[in-house]
């Protein structure tokens, strides 16, 4: 069941008006105003930068996961059908994962090099989205579910979901930066890991909590 | 097709209301197998409500609601399949798409094209909901109550924006799905005729 539900998401998000699109311009764009900013390349604040980046337009557009759905019934009438809450989350944090983290995850080398960043700091960025990204992801679901009902609420989900992603926004860029020192064997990988292990063991019950207190049952 | 299994409801004095104002106070209802409640009544009334309470999406604010599949109560979702008057499909997606993935949920094993033949719909797979009308809508919405084999059908509006053919076919597949031992409840402002079959009427009217 969750693959026809990915597969039902991908197909959406295909043909949809692309919300992939806007927040890898955000990104794009964040970074390129950091750059303005701080005056030229920044290439110690290059993993911190581009954690931001990242995280804020992974937070763009949630309510294009589960507010669709909530609105014309689909998400009742799945529960009726016997689809089960874990399902549902699970296909809708597969489809925030390939189709809003994915596609930032891919344009952040590029962007790396506009910070002036080199080859292993670059390297650790990525792995340390890679490990982080399911944080991230598990937050997003939460917060997406929650605002369901609520029509808007785009900016409201930034303000909920930024708090919890503070402890992975540090322990992200710390084990960025300590790559290229320490390798994978950094503290900070599995602090960052830990993370993940924890939001995912709370973001995926508190999507089906929230789901249900969106039907109203 | 073969005989579904004895259902019933039994409600016992239910009220439901929306915000402040009480939409159903005190209502009993008992339907079996083979029973057609018409539910009717002016706009706002809470023909609406009341099908979502009884699809267990809303709690009522008093009185007990129980499906009973032979003589044993089950959960809702096993016993009913609920169409709004607003269909699930989503835009983006073809019919055939949206329909084969209703149902893998419901884990229906008639075909994709037997499903859209019964419904008048055969080989439109390719054609994008966007561009579905009103009445192909309704006849999508037909669709998913067929796929979900379940033996309460809750329907609101059924008829709207059909055609003579399309309102044929829905009155059809009721027929068939209460001779097989189904139950159906249908919120509507025009009366929806049944072969063979009288509906019951409960008219809701204000303060009642």
């Amino acid at each position: 069941m969750i693959r026809a539900l990915l597969i039902r998401d991908l197909r959406l998000a295909a043909r949809g008006a692309s919300g992939s699109g806007l927040a890898l311009a955000f990104m794009a764009l964040f970074v390129l105003l950091c750059g303005l900013a701080l005056g030229g390349s920044q290439p110690a604040l290059g993993p911190g930068l581009l954690w931001l980046a990242a995280t804020l337009s992974a937070l763009l557009g949630l309510d294009r996961y589960y507010q669709p759905d909530q609105q014309i019934g689909a998400l009742a009438e799945m529960h009726l059908a016997g689809v089960s809450g874990i399902s549902i989350a699970v296909g809708k944090c597969l489809t925030i994962a390939l189709t809003g983290l994915a596609p930032l995850i891919i344009v952040s080398p590029f962007l790396a090099l506009l910070l002036g960043m080199e080859g292993p700091a670059i390297i650790g960025t990525i792995i340390s989205l890679l490990i982080g990204g399911p944080a991230i992801i598990a937050y997003a679901s939460v917060t997406a579910a929650l605002l369901a009902g609520q029509r808007g609420g785009g900016v409201l989900a930034v303000i909920l979901t930024a708090p919890l992603l503070i402890p992975v926004l540090i322990f992200g860029t710390e084990a960025a930066v300590a790559f290229p020192t320490d390798g994978l064997a950094a503290v900070q990988f599995r602090i960052l890991a830990g993370l993940s292990f924890i939001a995912l063991s709370l973001g995926l019950p508190a999507t089906v909590a929230a789901l249900a207190a969106n039907r109203g049952a | 097709m073969i005989l579904k299994a004895s259902i019933e409801l039994t409600v016992d004095k239910l009220s439901l209301s929306r915000g402040a104002l009480t939409l159903i106070h005190d209502l009993n209802l008992n339907l079996h197998s083979g029973d057609m409640l018409w539910l009717t009544g002016p706009n706002g009334i809470g023909k609406t409500t009341l099908l979502m309470a009884l699809a267990n999406l809303l709690r009522p604010n008093e009185g007990t609601i129980h499906w009973l599949i032979e003589n044993r109560p089950v959960p809702p979702k096993i016993a009913l399949t609920y169409a709004a008057h607003r269909g699930v499909e989503r835009n983006g997606l073809t019919l055939g798409e949206d329909l084969s993935f209703w149902q893998k949920a419901y884990s229906d094993d008639t075909s994709l094209s037997d499903r859209l033949e019964q419904v008048g719909l055969t080989g439109r797979e390719e054609t994008p909901v966007a561009g579905l009308s009103a009445g192909q809508r309704r006849r999508l919405s037909l669709a998913r109550l067929l796929s979900s084999n379940r033996p309460a059908w809750l329907m609101d509006e059924p008829l709207a924006g059909l055609d003579h053919e399309g309102r044929k076919l829905v009155t059809d597949a009721l027929s068939t799905h209460l001779r097989h031992g189904g139950l159906a409840i249908i919120a509507s402002h025009h009366p929806v005729q049944v072969q063979d079959v009288e509906a019951r009427k409960l008219v809701l009217e204000p303060g009642s």
